[in-house]
């Protein structure tokens, strides 16, 4: 099987269409397309945007006859494969949104996805739902006391008749998709994108941030349940008629070097992933291994998704320099789902830059100062280190403002706050929720903690709770409440945040329990529960520290204060490692390994 | 051709595990993999890597939810020995 070619003689169109749907009949006339590679690093499927526009198509007529009125959900439980991509695009022509969910599942795991996407498919109430042979298992298991419309296979729905007809299309202001921000069983946020807020954002993303070109490749073995899987690599790649190779996660993860060899393979210039997934493809790398492979085309390796240090990112460039690897293809960048993507972008061929700044005067009053970090030394200064993520994408307005809801000025932190045609239009069916995110003049509050320098963004910290760990976005109150399913655990006795590792370079998850058992060995088998049962739903490791009644700070109106509790958490363990501590005999540490991150 | 039983393979399997911390001394039939040996996402997958070259098998990410002892594990890959051959 060959796969689709990098080049073709339509007229490269950044995103400048009404719908997706007009976009992908544009890509139709070109030779593009999608390819699949399986673990082995084979081709397995590759289809050209006409081919996949056709097949669409006839499928959305296959879907309409199922009776859904317009608007109405498909769920799409989205293992990287074709069918997710033919089945996303159905939806679009028949007038019906596609919500992906997620295809993972942990050891021992079966009980608590099932529950998951039964609460997915719920919140978004879906009249239909698909899932390849591998997953239909579980999904059938999910809707089991459900009433929708039709629940299958690809084979299942590509038996059903096609309706009569033109099919119904879509205007600028119809929903594209729902996109669920996390894996939060309880707490599910479907974020909901419409066609005119996705294509701006593409406009952006492909224009100022990656000036895309003629021969442009991309390339991924990101989720498509995941933001930056499927806007950045199924929507973007149709949207400017570029070829897209597609690795499965799981066979990532488990093999990340023919994400490497696929890149090489096909001379990809467009790449994207976390920075954990850069540090475990060098960990499995040779260094004669390099030498096999060739990334000189790739020229944008964008790193997003969570809290990093530069440091992996160095080891990276390094060891793959013998593979014509350029260090400046590293691309910082900020974003999340309810911008649909993209926020903010560094420039192309810009090095990483980091911003050294005085980590008291950020502490006490949120003022990046900046410190030479070589004077600094010996002064007794502490310096933090921030990650440039780069100028706002152009059709953004920003403002970084205070506790009061005041802009403050550049290199002052305070909560980032977003306008523009990228926004989401709300969280689906959550007025409240929406509330909260979205002013009625139209500003986001992202939730995320940062200071503008010279136009540039720098990301420090989070306002909302979320605790990322390897790109995913856990809420704490999912694992408070499995801490509160334990018996002897009341609903006041549990606190669930994130900090960072002993090294610095990574955030763990820590749950607070309240215990007032005195018998070792119960408190033993609470902790050891409470980490299996984490693990067995999120896949994540997380430390479980139990403390006396009453050690949890609450709120003047009885509300957890969890920031505070985190804070108490980090002054416990200090105070632990000060009387473990030798005295200490090297130099006092310069460098305060405080979060460095890229979101998106 | 193949003379792999789930017992064969779960001492092949003690050979994997042997290298992670909490395997010391701790394996059996009924150790759980990720409860008591504490294999965290990227162990795991060093581990299924080595199972899958071993015995020139495929294992799918679907099957995980479904195993959670070393038992289940070496029941599981004698299946997918048996349809390989």
């Amino acid at each position: 099987m060959q796969a689709t070619g990098s080049s073709h003689d339509l007229a490269l169109r950044k995103a400048d269409f009404s719908t997706l749907c007009e976009a992908l009949d544009y890509a139709a006339q070109g030779a593009t397309g999608v390819n699949f590679y399986n673990a082995r690093g084979e081709i397995y499927a590759s289809a050209t945007y006409a081919e996949l526009r056709d097949e669409a198509m006839v499928l959305a007529r296959r879907l309409m006859g199922i009776g859904i009125e317009r608007g109405g959900r498909v769920a799409l439980v989205a293992e990287t494969s074709p069918h997710f991509v033919r089945f996303f695009w159905a939806c679009q022509y028949a007038g019906l949104v596609p919500v992906p969910l997620p295809a993972t599942i942990q050891i021992g795991g079966h009980a608590a996805y099932v529950a998951q996407l039964a609460q997915l498919i719920r919140n978004c109430g879906a009249a239909a739902a698909m899932a390849t042979p591998e997953w239909v298992d579980f999904l059938q298991e999910a809707v089991a006391d459900m009433d929708l419309a039709c629940v299958g296979t690809p084979e299942t729905f590509d038996a059903l008749p096609e309706a009569a007809g033109d099919v119904p299309g879509v205007t600028p202001d119809s929903t594209a998709y729902i996109q669920y921000t996390s894996g939060s069983t309880r707490f599910p946020r479907g974020v909901v994108i419409d066609h005119k807020t996705v294509l701006a954002n593409i406009r952006d993303m492909a224009g100022a941030g990656l000036k895309l070109r003629e021969g442009d490749r991309f390339s991924s073995w990101l989720p498509f349940y995941h933001d930056m899987g499927l806007v950045a690599f199924i929507i973007m790649p149709m949207a400017t008629q570029r070829s897209v190779d597609f690795l499965g996660t799981h066979d990532f993860a488990m093999r990340p070097r023919k994400w490497l060899e696929m890149m090489s393979a096909n001379r990809a210039t467009i790449t994207s992933a976390p920075p954990f997934a850069y540090e475990l493809a060098v960990m499995r790398v040779r260094a004669q291994d390099a030498e096999g492979l060739d990334l000189s085309a790739l020229r944008v390796a964008c790193v997003g998704a969570e809290m990093i240090s530069p440091e992996p990112l160095e080891r990276f460039a390094e060891v793959l320099a013998p593979a014509g690897f350029r260090r400046s293809a590293f691309l910082p960048c900020y974003g999340m789902a309810e911008c649909s993507l993209g926020i903010s972008f560094l420039g192309l061929d810009e090095e990483v830059r980091i911003d050294y700044i005085d980590s008291e005067d950020m502490q006490h009053d949120g003022i990046a100062r900046p410190l030479d970090p070589v004077e600094a030394e010996g002064t007794g200064h502490r310096v933090a280190r921030y990650v440039d993520c780069g100028a706002l994408l152009p059709t953004f307005d920003i403002e970084i403002r205070d506790d009061n809801g005041q802009p403050l000025p550049e290199r002052h932190a305070g909560v980032i706050h977003l306008r523009g045609p990228s926004v989401m239009s709300g969280y689906f069916q959550d007025p409240e929720m929406t509330r909260e995110a979205l002013s009625a003049d139209g500003w986001l509050n992202t939730g995320d903690i940062g200071y503008l320098a010279g136009g540039r963004l720098f990301l420090t910290g989070r306002k909302k709770d979320m605790i990322i760990i390897h790109g995913r976005n856990i809420w704490p109150q999912d694992l408070e409440h499995l801490a509160k399913s334990q018996p002897g655990v009341s609903y006041n006795d549990v606190a669930a945040f994130s900090v960072p590792s002993a090294d610095g370079r990574h955030e763990e998850a820590v749950i607070v329990v309240q215990c007032r058992d005195r018998d070792e060995i119960k408190r033993a088998r609470l902790v050891k529960t409470i980490i299996g049962m984490v693990r067995s739903e999120f896949g994540i490791d997380c430390r479980v520290e139990l403390v006396p009644a009453r050690t949890l700070p609450r709120t003047s109106s009885g509300k957890l204060a969890r920031a505070r509790a985190r804070l108490d958490h980090i002054a416990r363990r200090q105070a632990a490692a000060a009387v473990h501590a030798q005295p200490a005999t090297d130099a006092p540490e310069t460098v305060d390994e405080a979060p460095i991150r890229y979101i998106a | 051709m193949s003379t792999e039983t789930p017992e064969t393979i779960i001492e092949t399997l003690y050979g994997f595990l042997e290298r992670f911390p909490k395997a010391a001394g701790n394996l059996g039939p009924d150790t759980k993999l990720a409860d008591d040996l504490s294999l965290d996402s990227v162990n795991l997958m060093e581990l299924l890597v080595e199972i899958e070259d071993h015995y020139d098998i495929g294992l799918p990410l679907n099957m995980m939810g479904d195993i959670t002892t070393i038992r289940d594990l070496a029941a599981k890959i004698a299946q997918l020995v048996e349809d390989r051959a």
